[in-house]
């Protein structure tokens, strides 16, 4: 009796126990996973949006603002996603993303007041921009139909040349154009101050009031772009991701050792399983013995079956309940020796889609999924017909085919002579696990992509940046050109034509007494005068626009010719080439807040491939950028150094980033090896191999975790002769 | 539909300008609530100022007064703009203090020369009306609160959009929509440059620009006020003196005088001051009059009907 007791506490503890696992492995929700991890997703969609749209506004691509609003509002509904955070995040996770969230919300504010200053601006400076090419070339023509010239018209017309070479060639904004500009412009104004009394002084005033405005205005408006785009709204949101990203690492952790800790209580359930059949086994040997030795003693036996049949039915009402916890928590399979099913629990049954009669007889290699090598199960076969318990998780197919994983223990069920008779298979669905499993890694690889699209993106704004200022003189050419021919005369030469064919009959006559026939030559003449002015204004703004066309195919050709590699020597300056690969780096360095210290002394030049060895560079002063970035220190700073000695020079970069631990040093250029969370271990690797077939070498140091790293190329200075045949 | 029609749609969703939405998604019994608030005179200090005082929409949304009259017949600092399509716009106020149509609810209802009320009293007068109680339960748990009725009224406000302008068919390629004039001043009007501000679904709304760019428009009109002085009231900065949000122009034609201290009593004024202080271009009488005609063609419906 004391022992039946015993017995059901021991059930009902477990029954508990297993509905407390259970739920505490169901924490992890994916539908609130997805919810949250959609927003930030979005968030980081409309962040580097909002950087392609500002260029676009900045280069007059865009037309209207509305976009930008409605952006805004997207962005807030995510921000407002990111205030729930799904329910298996902890206390400590919340506070993390609760406060990422706030310091993504900080620089979103400054971005939003910098953004209104840029608006603002930019719409007086583009007008601007647009009008004085038009402005310029209209004063020159008012100068030019004049027929008679003062020495005042001339002046103004020499003024209104230079500005107009001056404006309409400007395709970058240096310094140096820049302050020529604004000498021109003075010669203007201090024109327009001195000749009141000409006829253009209000026209030519107004025109140098706009050239001010571009002058005042454009420097401030790219200020306001660089500072926008350097805002580390990026960063931010990376915090956001890598503070969500530690928590749903933790979670599904905690998920998988509730998960373990059920599946032992399955374990723990079978032991009790088999000492019940033992306990019921032994009574009923009992049994037997004292019904052949007591059967005179009628009283005592039917007191003692009394007894007895208490102690089977609470023992069979144990194993009842046993079964019933461990039916419902877990998949069970008895099979024969041979693997044929013997017995199947509802649970395996939902789970394989067959029905009990399908699998009853059946050999468990109907389950069997080609994800799992012939090893795999030989293993398996021989640990179990040995006697022993296997363990691991095996991927099977349903009926209807689709693929589940379970956690698997099979444990031989022995026959007296100690020998397997069968094998029991208990089983839990891990099916989930498995493919939250490779949901992250799919998020780690969508990471890493994210961050070679943001690469790309740096890239674009150099392109942009060159490419846009050309784009504006294009743009007013093609204005100017479309302007000239929907104003052109040639749409009243058909209102000549239908007038001829009117009078065909009487040409003669039309042409000597019909006053609108004796005065057509002198329109015609008019006319054919007129357009031949006006197809010479258009050939010379095509030919303008051809010439900023050809640029920028220069410009992105030039572009084109960073990324490739084409193998041919060419004499250099170190110096040229150091600053070359800095200028590449050049916008990401300033929006990472990366200073560059460059210590160069006078070197002989280098006989190179500029290409391989500008690659190099590149790469080097990338991976610095990011290994200082990675420190989160803020005196962010590469040093740039190159010393030559008699037949090679040295160049090297060091950083004062997170530094290289020594272990790293050995393998760091070997393909494939990476420490940056969306590297491809490719850089340095390659960067190895090219100063290698230059007959150089690229070297490491690094002084530990912390300490920065020091990386060092070695180029000759003649490339290594190539041997022939 | 033939290939050159769809070609010119094509186009034209490229323009700058935009259409307004045939609709937007409303919560229908705020609107309706908001509507009876919008037209309720409880909400000032004496009974006698409601929101459509000054903002009436049989005047497009307006008052067409120089500046508007509160509660005791006092003059206000600022002209009214218009109530339509405000829900479209970046922020509210000709000085953008307020980011929401609920949020600048808070500026008429408490100003002394407005309505010069407080919620304290507003709240209080509005439970004595049954009417209202039992409305506010039904759409908000707990009733009548400051931020229910400015919920309400801003929903009510966003409903006031106005579709189907003769531009907007145009946009939608309707090419019989405007006359060649009409068309020819929407070309000048983007050539000019007037485009580069007045652009997006609300013909402006959605940036600051100083009034005066290229001239001194107040050193010309003189006896400066406060309200000249624009965002500088809202933030403090010295480059955002006499600095406002970019009015839309949507039903422009009806909303006269012009600008926020409405100086300009026709649009033919208001263009010509734009184009001197904003552009500093010359526009021959022609320009001016085909662009004047362009602006004309926004004028758009309200609930189906032609707004006049």
């Amino acid at each position: 009796m004391k022992r039946a007791f015993l017995l059901i506490a021991v059930i009902v503890a477990l029954a508990a126990t297993s509905i407390f696992l259970r739920q505490k492995a169901g924490e992890f929700s994916d539908d609130q996973h997805n919810g949250f991890q959609t927003a930030l997703w979005q968030i980081k969609h409309l962040d580097i949006t909002f950087n392609e749209d500002l260029l676009a506004a900045r280069f007059a691509l865009l037309d209207n603002y509305d976009d930008f609003q409605t952006r805004t509002a997207q962005m807030q509904q995510s921000l407002e996603v990111l205030t729930k955070p799904p329910a298996f995040i902890t206390s400590i996770g919340q506070q993390a993303i609760a406060q990422a969230r706030k310091k993504y919300l900080g620089v979103l504010e400054k971005r939003q007041k910098l953004f209104e200053r840029f608006k603002t601006q930019n719409a007086a400076t583009s007008n601007s921009r647009r009008y004085l090419p038009v402005a310029l070339e209209e004063l020159a023509r008012r100068l030019q139909e004049k027929q008679t010239k003062t020495p005042d018209d001339l002046e103004l017309q020499a003024i209104n040349a230079d500005l107009s070479r001056l404006i309409l060639n400007r395709l970058s904004t240096s310094d140096a154009t820049l302050e020529q500009a604004q000498l021109r412009m003075q010669q203007f104004k201090d024109w327009c101050i001195q000749h009141p009394q000409h006829p253009e002084a209000h026209f030519a005033a107004s025109l140098a009031r706009h050239a001010q405005i571009i002058l005042s205005g454009q420097g401030e408006v790219d200020a306001l772009t660089y500072q926008l785009m350097a805002l580390p709204t990026a960063e931010a949101i990376q915090d956001l991701f890598d503070a969500y990203q530690t928590e749903v690492t933790s979670a599904l952790g905690r998920t998988q050792q509730y998960r373990a800790l059920l599946y032992m209580l399955g374990l723990v359930t079978l032991i009790i399983l088999g000492y019940g059949f033992k306990a019921l086994s032994a009574a009923n040997l009992n049994l037997e013995q004292r019904v052949r030795e007591r059967t005179a003693d009628l009283e005592a036996e039917v007191a003692e079956r009394k007894t007895t049949e208490e102690k089977l039915r609470e023992t069979l009402q144990s194993l009842a309940a046993i079964n019933n916890v461990l039916d419902r928590a877990c998949i069970i399979a008895r099979t024969d020796r041979q693997g044929n099913i013997t017995y199947a629990n509802d649970n395996f049954c939902r789970i394989s889609g067959y029905s009990r009669e399908e699998l009853l007889n059946q050999n468990h290699r109907i389950l069997k999924s080609s994800d799992h090598s012939d090893t795999f199960f030989k293993e398996m076969w021989k640990t179990i017909a040995s006697g022993e318990v296997w363990h691991g998780e095996i991927k099977n197919i349903a009926k209807n085919g689709t693929a589940y994983w379970v956690n698997t223990t099979i444990g031989p069920m022995l026959d007296e002579q100690g020998k397997p008779k069968g094998f029991m298979a208990i089983r839990t669905d891990i099916t989930e696990r498995k493919r939250i499993e490779t949901e992250v890694a799919q998020v780690n690889r969508q990471l890493i992509e994210a961050s070679r699209q943001a690469g790309m993106a740096e890239v674009a704004t150099g392109v942009l940046h060159n490419v846009g200022n050309v784009l504006n003189s294009v743009n007013v050419s093609a204005t100017l050109v479309t302007d000239s021919i929907q104003a052109s005369k040639v749409s009243s030469l058909p209102k000549v034509v239908a007038l001829l064919d009117a009078h065909t009959a009487n040409l003669g006559q039309f042409f000597t007494s019909d006053p609108k026939g004796t005065g057509l030559p002198h329109y015609l003449r008019q006319l054919s005068t007129h357009l031949t002015q006006e197809q010479q204004r258009v050939l010379e703004e095509l030919s303008s626009l051809r010439k900023n066309v050809e640029h920028i195919k220069d410009i992105v050709a030039m572009q084109q010719s960073f990324a490739k590699v084409c193998g041919v020597s060419e004499t250099i300056h170190v110096t040229e080439l150091i600053e070359d690969a800095i200028r590449m780096n050049n916008v990401s360095l300033q929006r990472h807040a990366v200073s560059v210290r460059k210590d160069l002394p006078a070197l002989p030049p280098i006989n190179v491939d500029k290409h391989k060895a500008l690659q190099i560079l590149v790469n080097l002063i990338r991976n610095a950028k990011h290994a200082c970035n990675d420190s989160g220190r803020d005196d962010k700073q590469l040093v740039i150094s190159a010393i030559s000695s008699e037949t090679a020079v040295k160049i090297s970069v060091a950083d004062n980033g997170v530094g290289i631990p020594a272990e790293n040093l050995n393998r760091i250029f070997n393909h494939g090896f990476t420490t940056k969370k969306a590297g491809h271990g490719f850089g340095l690797h390659s960067g190895a191999n090219a100063a290698r077939e230059m007959g150089g070498t690229l070297t490491v140091q690094s002084d530990g975790v912390g300490k920065g790293a020091i990386f060092t190329v070695e180029l000759p200075f003649q490339p290594p002769q190539k041997v022939n045949g | 539909m033939n290939d050159s029609a769809t070609l010119l749609i094509r186009a034209r969703t490229r323009e700058p300008i935009r259409p307004v939405p045939q609709s937007i998604p409303l919560d229908g019994r705020k609107v309706a609530l908001g509507k009876k608030l919008f037209h309720e005179t409880a909400l000032s200090k004496d009974n006698t100022v409601s929101c459509v005082s000054c903002h009436d929409l049989h005047k497009g949304g307006t008052d067409r007064r120089v500046r508007s009259v509160g509660i005791h017949q006092t003059e206000g600092e600022i002209n009214a703009p218009t109530v339509f399509n405000s829900g479209m716009h970046f922020k509210q106020f000709w000085d953008g203090r307020a980011d929401t149509l609920a949020d600048q609810v808070d500026g008429p209802i408490q100003t002394d020369k407005e309505m010069g009320s407080t919620w304290p009293e507003i709240v209080n007068k509005l439970q004595a009306i049954p009417a209202y109680a039992t409305a506010f339960h039904e759409i908000y748990p707990d009733g009548i609160q400051r931020a229910n009725v400015k919920d309400a009224i801003a929903e009510f406000e966003k409903s006031l959009i106005t579709p189907n302008s003769r531009f907007d068919k145009y946009l939608r390629g309707d090419n019989a929509a405007i006359t060649d004039d009409e068309k020819e001043g929407y070309r000048k009007f983007k050539g000019y440059g007037c485009i580069t501000c007045h652009q997006g679904a609300n013909v402006g709304g959605n940036l600051f620009q100083p009034l005066g760019v290229m001239g001194d428009y107040f050193g010309d009109r003189g006896n400066i006020t406060k309200a000249d002085l624009g965002r500088y009231n809202v933030t403090g900065n010295e480059e955002d003196k006499f600095t406002f949000k970019v009015p839309g122009l949507r039903n422009i034609a009806l909303t006269a005088p012009y600008f926020h201290d409405g100086s300009a009593q026709t649009l033919e004024d208001a263009v010509a001051v734009m184009a001197k202080y904003q552009l500093d271009r010359e526009l021959p009488p022609k320009d001016k009059e085909q662009i004047v005609l362009f602006l004309k063609s926004l004028t758009g419906e309200y609930n189906g009907k032609l707004l006049e």
